[in-house]
């Protein structure tokens, strides 16, 4: 396990901050790529943060063999887009839908970028700390 | 008089929509099916409908205000969404819990496990039909059983479906007098129920036919979309994160890890199955172990509506009946979360649909949909 990190921190320019690793986003490809050789194949989740001027996307990748669990991290700007991780692992589809509806994030080469819990019609993305939860209700449809 | 019938050289492509009200989809979920004959060539499932935006919630309620929240994510086992919530929150502010609240939370957790696949059980045999002594025969014996879980967990707790049990640093309630005897009666009887069980269902060759070599999941396939709990053990792989990376006392228990390399309907349903007995094992194991002690390192009765939290990330994850239930929380070290992420297992193994669906059979849209266990509480958040 220390070896595959201690790889990925040498060829991808990754650091470690709090069980974290960092990278950049536009080495996104070739590190997942590398880690599912390695055997990272099972995609936990994803996930994004808002913060003030940016987000920051979490991704949680297991190995079940070797019974490891890693985090990676990026950080985007504010209407910026991320590539999308669908080519290398199928599942991400509905869990980058669901960023894409909660937080805006739009991904780049995803097959089918819909909203997938709220509806179509829906005006805003919640979870991005602009929201304002006691704006009044818009009634759909 | 003449009747007029429409004539068309073979069968055209139709789509069929399926919800979000149906009986068979346990929740509301609609599917866009889109049919040649009776082979699926497309299917685009549509969720959100039980969305409540829980995840929201959470940045503005304070931790203890969210928990009973989290109980309604998943309503057939409540505990399994407290738990990780609760270990989360006492990594972030280092709240010690009693080795006798640990022992109470597993003995909830699994009892409520055994419930939930009980209600798996029921309705996926409902949904199987009249070959199962009339369709409702089975369904009504699985929950013959559940209602003595839930009257002992009435007992306990005061509430039947959502316990709020866990709190911060242990249990809020402990164990009523006579309550090992309550629990020892109904793993005897319960024990020989399964037996009783088996010998309905596995024999039934309607059953098997319906069920053997259909929605066949590939353990890959499954990996990638996050799959976990009985349907990637059901796919032939060994991950339970009890064992995995035991978190409370699990590690003082044996128990084994049921699997099934198929891959199809009925390694999913055997998995959870076989659940039922471990679980039956730990619950013997837990009660017979039990120590004497606090069940709260806060103050028992007066627990704090505000719990300090450092500034920091934190994952947890427990193994709920239906998968991998984590919960990952920013903490910026001021009051209350500011994110909060649910990995709610059944969201992750439902994203398989349209990869199982294509080529199945119409017919087996059911047995399919059943197999994964699906709760929308628990998808939608």
């Amino acid at each position: 396990m220390k070896e595959i990190i201690e790889e990925l921190k040498n060829r991808f320019k990754i650091y470690e901050k709090d069980n974290f690793l960092i990278f950049e986003k536009d080495k996104l490809k070739e590190i997942f790529s590398f880690l599912k050789e390695k055997g990272f194949n099972f995609l936990s989740f994803i996930t994004a943060v808002h913060y003030k001027d940016r987000f920051e996307i979490v991704y949680s990748l297991r190995n079940i063999n070797l019974n490891e669990i890693v985090f990676l991290k990026t950080n985007i700007n504010e209407n910026d887009e991320i590539e999308s991780l669908c080519e290398i692992y199928k599942g991400a589809n509905w869990m980058e839908r669901e960023i894409y509806d909660m937080f805006g994030i739009k991904f780049k080469n995803h097959p089918d970028l819909r909203r997938i819990l709220l509806p179509d019609d829906y005006e805003g993305h919640p979870l991005r700390k602009d929201f304002r939860i006691d704006a009044p209700y818009k009634t759909l449809r | 008089m003449e009747v007029k019938r429409i004539e068309s050289n073979g069968f055209e492509e139709l789509w069929v929509n399926m919800g979000p009200q149906h009986p068979a989809s346990h929740g509301v979920f609609r599917m866009q099916i889109k049919v040649d004959g009776e082979v699926i060539k497309e299917v685009i499932p549509h969720i959100g409908y039980l969305h409540r935006g829980v995840e929201k919630l959470g940045e503005f309620l304070t931790p203890v205000q969210f928990l009973p929240v989290l109980d309604r994510n998943d309503y057939l086992s409540s505990v399994s969404n407290e738990f990780p919530f609760a270990l989360a929150i006492e990594k972030l502010a280092n709240i010690s819990v009693p080795e006798r609240a640990e022992y109470l939370r597993v003995i909830a957790a699994e009892l409520m496990r055994i419930s939930s696949h009980l209600v798996f059980f029921g309705t996926f045999c409902l949904d199987m039909g009249g070959a199962l002594g009339g369709g409702s025969t089975i369904f009504l014996y699985a929950f013959r059983e559940r209602e003595k879980i839930l009257d002992i967990l009435e007992k306990w707790t005061g509430s039947r479906m959502h316990l709020n049990l866990i709190t911060f640093g242990g249990v809020r309630y402990d164990i009523y007098p006579g309550f090992d005897k309550d629990l020892k009666d109904f793993l005897k009887d319960f024990e020989n129920k399964i037996k009783e069980y088996e010998d309905m269902i596995e024999n039934n060759p309607v059953f098997l036919a319906r069920t053997k070599k259909v929605g066949i999941l590939p353990k890959e396939i499954a990996m990638e979309h996050g799959c976990s709990g009985p349907v990637l053990r059901g796919s032939g792989i060994k991950f339970d994160l009890r064992k995995a990376k035991p978190y409370s006392v699990y590690n003082k228990f044996e128990f084994e890890i049921p699997s099934f390399p198929d891959g199809d309907v009925y390694s999913r349903y055997k998995v959870r199955l076989m659940e039922m007995k471990e679980s039956i094992k730990i619950l013997r194991q837990a009660i017979d172990g039990i120590p004497s002690g606090p069940i709260n390192s806060l103050m028992p009765l007066k627990v704090k509506t505000h719990i300090k939290l450092k500034e920091g990330e934190v994952y947890e994850a427990v193994e709920s009946p239906r998968g991998e239930n984590g919960v990952y929380i920013v903490s910026d070290g001021k009051f209350g979360l500011y994110r909060v992420k649910l990995r709610t297992p059944t969201f992750y193994n439902l994203s398989v649909i349209p990869y199982l669906l294509k080529g199945a059979l119409i017919a087996d849209v059911v047995a399919i949909l059943g197999s994964l266990d699906p709760v929308f509480g628990d998808v939608d958040r």
